[in-house]
């Protein structure tokens, strides 16, 4: 490409993003949205600051011996922080003690009888439902080759029984033990789709880190795991990603019996001090949900069904409260 | 404590009024689309927020921020994996036949960029940063500015969008 070439290039790129970027609208500045979004991520790192240095007052103090177990490179005060920082959270749940619905009267609407989520149905039953080491406490020795598992929120369409899961990876602390984790993954996907290749190389999973523990977002339908998954890194107690987390971030899960292309449920992560979310449709009605811890880990999930024709990347809302009922964020969903 | 917390709130309420235009521009064509870019800036403005201090400090906060807008971007790039069903979920089917909009057409050619190219071509093109101003906003070096915007470019220049809007508007 001659100079000249490149000149006119680079002067037709210039004009032409120009005219794109030009033709979005210019709403208002959500001025509220914005500072209530910052003073939440500036409580919560607070929160773990504080945490961990209460931590250490006590570790140096003599009373250290309590804090041991995992040992990642970030040190064990770190670990403990996370889970002292925790407590101190109104109404932060442990695996077994989610906070039910009932102790925040809902504003809003009862969903349809078809778009039944979980969480809004039978709230207390979420965290309950523990097939393998969900009740497991945050002082078990964490296994990066056993998963921790917790049903975040189940539902029906079409009359087919829907749930998703979320299996929980702790974080393997040498690259060897990160393959191998990523091998049993790889494994127990390929078991529910046979049409991913043998290769792990071949999944495009995030790479191994240390600081971050890896989530397998399942859906089941009629008792039997599908195929179409969501695996992630996430954050590690006592990681450094401490802001991963938010409202909108979510997975669709919609392999099964939904419309084409149209996502059955959605999982979404949000932050440990979300106590509860309610989703409001564009097309009309809500439905709340109670996020729910899976292990030790930081992040919690819920889960909802989707409101057929609500599809869209704008209109639907997700409100997060904190378990005093002040609401924490309002947040457009792209799902 | 509180007046401190006042003045704080009162100088991002002012920054972010004043830059979250161009922000959300430059959001819009890194993400694709109107909600992926008023989100992308929503997260970059309250880490802003959270590290205020600094930001305000900064020689030039609107370049302290837009770094952080092009991090997020990448951030969510790196941590999305192949089995990410669905980003935007459409309304309506995929356009099977040349779109008449060349804005449209530029805008999902630029959506099929490699992020770091994406980036390179936003920042150097739209937000017409130097190489040097681009590889700081995007961590890397110079050289990797040169070589990502070309390759961008090159990749732009492959669809009609570029001179289709250039005929239009008659170049810049």
């Amino acid at each position: 490409m001659s100079n000249e070439d490149m000149a006119g290039a680079e002067a037709a790129a210039s004009y032409g993003l120009s005219e794109v970027a030009e033709s979005i609208e210019i709403g208002a500045v959500p001025y509220d949205r914005l500072l209530a979004g910052g003073r939440r991520r500036l409580r919560r790192r607070r929160l773990l600051t504080g945490g961990a240095g209460a931590v250490l007052v006590v570790a140096v103090a003599g009373a250290g011996t309590a804090i041991g177990g995992y040992g990642r490179e970030a040190g064990g005060a770190s670990v403990a922080a996370v889970s002292s920082a925790a407590a101190l959270v109104p109404g932060r749940s442990s695996v077994s003690g989610t906070p039910s619905a009932s102790a925040f009267p809902s504003p809003v609407a009862s969903p349809s009888p078809v778009v039944a989520p979980a969480a809004t149905a039978t709230p207390a039953a979420i965290p309950t439902v523990t097939p393998t080491a969900s009740a497991a406490s945050s002082r078990t020795p964490r296994d990066p080759f056993t998963p921790v598992r917790a049903k975040i929120g189940e539902g029906a369409v079409n009359g087919h029984t829907m749930e998703v899961w979320v299996a929980l990876w702790p974080a393997a602390r040498t690259a060897e033990d990160g393959l191998k984790q990523g091998e049993l993954i790889w494994t127990e996907r390929r078991a529910a789709d046979p049409t991913l290749p043998a290769d792990p190389a071949e999944s495009g999973n995030p790479v191994w880190d240390l600081q971050a523990d890896r989530v397998d977002v399942y859906l089941v339908a009629d008792g039997k795991r599908q195929p179409g998954d969501f695996v992630d890194a996430t954050t590690a107690p006592g990681g450094t990603a401490k802001d991963d987390t938010g409202p909108t971030k979510g997975v669709m899960l919609n392999r099964v019996t939904g419309e084409a292309s149209r996502p059955d449920m959605v999982a979404v992560s949000v932050g440990p001090e979300v106590a509860r979310v309610v989703v409001s449709w564009k097309t009309g009605g809500s439905v709340a949900a109670v996020p729910v811890a899976v292990g030790d880990s930081p992040v919690h999930w819920y889960a909802v069904v989707r409101r057929l024709g609500s599809t869209g990347n704008t209109g639907n809302t997700a409100t997060s409260f904190a378990a005093d009922g002040s609401v924490l964020g309002v947040r457009n969903t792209w799902w | 404590m509180g007046a401190q917390k006042t003045a704080r709130d009162d100088e991002f309420r002012a920054f972010a009024g004043s830059a979250w235009s161009r922000l959300l521009r430059t959001a819009y064509l890194l993400a694709g689309d109107r909600h992926g870019a008023e989100d992308l800036v929503q997260q970059a403005l309250e880490r802003a927020y959270v590290h205020w201090t600094k930001v305000r400090a900064a020689d030039d906060p609107n370049a302290y921020v837009r770094r952080i807008l092009v991090n997020e971007h990448a951030r969510r790039f790196r941590r999305r994996p192949a089995e990410y069903l669905v980003e935007a979920f459409p309304d309506r089917p995929a356009p099977t036949g040349p779109d008449p909009d060349a804005r449209a057409v530029l805008l999902a050619a630029l959506a099929a960029l490699p992020p770091r190219q994406r980036e390179a071509v936003v920042l150097r093109y739209w937000e017409d940063l130097s190489e040097s101003q681009t590889a700081a906003a995007m961590g890397c070096s110079v050289g990797t500015v040169k070589s990502q915007a070309a390759r961008g470019l090159a990749k732009l220049r492959e669809t009609s969008s570029l001179s289709e809007l250039t005929t239009v508007g008659g170049g810049r």
